[in-house]
């Protein structure tokens, strides 16, 4: 730097005219806010808005197609909490995220052991772990509804053969099996994304962590539970949280697989406020059932961020 | 050290590969059926491998299902949603990388928090509008919906794949005459081109995956894309397993092949995310 110091004043002068010629005298600040200018009203237009008119229906009284007809009643609260449906779908809701959650990590955490480790065909794992992830969700759910079919399907053919059962299973159609159905292929959407980012995590380990260790005489079984899971720590907080909060959202799964059939005992709230909207044209209802779901997730946002923060500190 | 080989080889054929076999089925199933006739798909007790291998359904589900629409659509969605992320993102992800301006971390909260809802709730609320201003089967405004949805994680990689470059790179060109901003078109940009290659297939994927937007706001065959296409093929008519089966190949083949080419850039940018 202080080779150049003699030429440097002039150079950066005549670029701050040209800049000046592009932008006026913006200066730091106002150059940044023009930069984020298109994003900003993006986001604006796309998701505030909606945002706001969300929370506004919630409050309303609306006509079929959604259209506002008065405002200022919490008239549609009162239709949800006295919906009978609602406490099943509660219940759905909560057990979806975190069960999806929960069994994700119970077969990620596994597999990011495993595949952290040198054995041939290693690389082949790992391309083909990521299939699932890279692949249209939709229409993976769609071919997994053909594997569940009771009569044409793999799985009940696959049973078949291996003498488990002569049935043909209606996996879709019984109201546990089906719940079970959606949970198994939304784990299995979202095993890859956890697995890879686990597998960062272990890879982001200094390995004399475990050289130290492996003089000490410790057993590999200590070496993952004592060293890789603290260190593990962080990344772990963050993955499952960011997971539970997908979870929350996920749509495209049970709509794709079940619709929430048989009787909503599938549906979660994402699932079932759209059906109120779309299907029952109660809209008022869907907003306010919208704006419920907004709030958790904001809950669950704020936590997500005050671990972050909390673990940057610590 | 035998001891743990032992434990490692049982692990790989106990756990890794039972697992890998259930997350490649349903592909094993999608190839399968397509290469099976209605008549064979249709038959009780089915088969694993095709009796009769044909390749009728590639010529014919063409016919049955418009899939050469649906394939323009999801196209378009694609491309659609990554000119938009990169028009939107890139002086976004540059400006969090090289200013350091008043509301950055607010900005940045932000930013996580459009990632932090679900989008069946904005879904709800643009419906009226959608429907006033007679936007339906508009898909211009299904890939802004999708790249509002993506525009923070693209944001966030591409801000990764800036601060990869030396600013002094930018410095020197700025010595030479260059604006700030002409500094930034004319280095940083070319420099990170992998990354900007990688973020812009995410968005393409992105938009080739979309679902919900266009289920909402889609309703003629001629504007849907293929997974909503393939969808209401399943529910309104008699189930062809065969052609819906040679389509989800069709569409799937297409993505993946693309997240290949990127495949490794795209992980270490996710990985940089979540560690940040």
């Amino acid at each position: 730097m202080a080779a150049t110091s003699g030429a440097a004043p002039s150079g950066r002068r005549a670029a701050r005219r040209a800049e000046r010629r592009l932008f006026g005298d913006l200066g730091e600040n106002g150059t940044a806010y023009l930069l984020l200018l298109p994003s900003m009203l993006a986001f604006a237009g796309l998701v505030i808005f909606p945002l706001v008119s969300t929370i506004a229906g919630a409050f309303s009284t609306s006509d079929a197609v959604g259209r506002i007809t008065s405002f200022g009643t919490l008239a549609n609260f009162r239709e949800l909490w006295l919906d009978s449906y609602m406490p099943g779908i509660v219940r759905q809701t909560f057990i979806f995220a975190f069960g999806t959650v929960v069994l994700t990590v119970i077969v990620s955490f596994p597999l990011a052991l495993i595949l952290n480790q040198q054995f041939p065909g290693a690389r082949l794992a790992r391309g083909l772990l990521l299939l699932p992830w890279a692949a249209p969700l939709a229409i993976s759910a769609m071919t997994w509804r053909w594997i569940f079919h009771d009569q044409l399907g793999a799985l009940n053919y696959l049973l078949h053969l291996t003498g488990i059962t002569q049935q043909n299973i209606l996996w879709l159609g019984r109201a546990d099996l089906a719940f079970g159905a959606v949970m198994f292929v939304e784990v299995w959407s979202s095993v890859p994304f956890m697995t890879i980012m686990f597998l960062a995590g272990l890879q982001s380990i200094p390995p004399h962590t475990y050289d130290a260790a492996k003089m000490d005489g410790a057993s590999s079984w200590h070496e993952v539970w004592d060293m890789t899971i603290p260190q593990m720590k962080k990344i772990f907080m963050i993955v499952t949280l960011l997971s539970v909060i997908w979870a929350f959202r996920s749509f495209t799964v049970i709509w794709t697989l079940t619709q929430g059939n048989p009787f909503y005992r599938t549906d979660i709230s994402v699932t079932y406020l759209y059906k109120l909207a779309f299907k029952n044209l109660s809209f008022g209802q869907g907003f306010a059932l919208a704006f419920a779901t907004f709030v958790l997730l904001s809950v669950f946002s704020i936590l997500y961020t005050r671990v972050l923060r909390s673990e940057e500190m610590g | 050290m035998g001891r743990i080989g032992v434990v490692k080889w049982l692990s790989i054929l106990f756990f890794l590969i039972p697992v890998l076999f259930i997350l490649v089925f349903p592909f094993i199933v999608m190839i399968s059926t397509s290469f099976k006739s209605l008549q064979e798909v249709s038959q009780i007790p089915p088969t694993f491998i095709p009796r009769q291998p044909t390749l009728a359904n590639y010529r014919e589900v063409w016919n049955i299902i418009p899939l050469a629409k649906h394939f323009r659509n999801s196209f378009l969605l694609g491309a659609g949603e990554t000119f938009l992320v990169l028009f939107l993102g890139i002086p976004a992800a540059y400006a969090l990388c090289r200013f350091r301006f008043r509301g950055r971390g607010s900005y940045m909260v932000f930013l996580l928090f459009t990632q932090m809802f679900a989008p069946v709730v904005v879904v709800l609320g643009l419906f009226r509008l959608i429907a006033a201003y007679g936007l339906v089967d508009n898909l211009a405004v299904v890939a802004f919906m999708a790249a509002a949805f993506n525009l923070a994680f693209c944001i966030w990689l591409l801000t990764g794949y800036f601060s990869a470059i030396p600013p002094e790179i930018e410095e020197a060109a700025m010595m030479d005459g260059n604006s700030r901003l002409g500094a930034m078109i004319r280095m940083t940009l070319p420099l990170s081109w992998p990354g900007l290659i990688a973020v812009a297939i995410f968005a393409f994927m992105d938009g080739w995956n979309e679902f919900l937007f266009s289920l909402t706001f889609l309703r003629t065959d001629d504007y849907l894309p293929l997974t909503v296409g393939l969808f209401r093929f399943i529910t309104r008519f008699q189930i062809q397993w065969n052609s819906l089966m040679t389509g989800s190949f069709l569409a799937t083949i297409v993505v993946v092949a693309l997240f290949m080419l990127v495949q490794d850039k795209l992980t270490r940018g996710l990985v940089a995310i979540s560690e940040k």
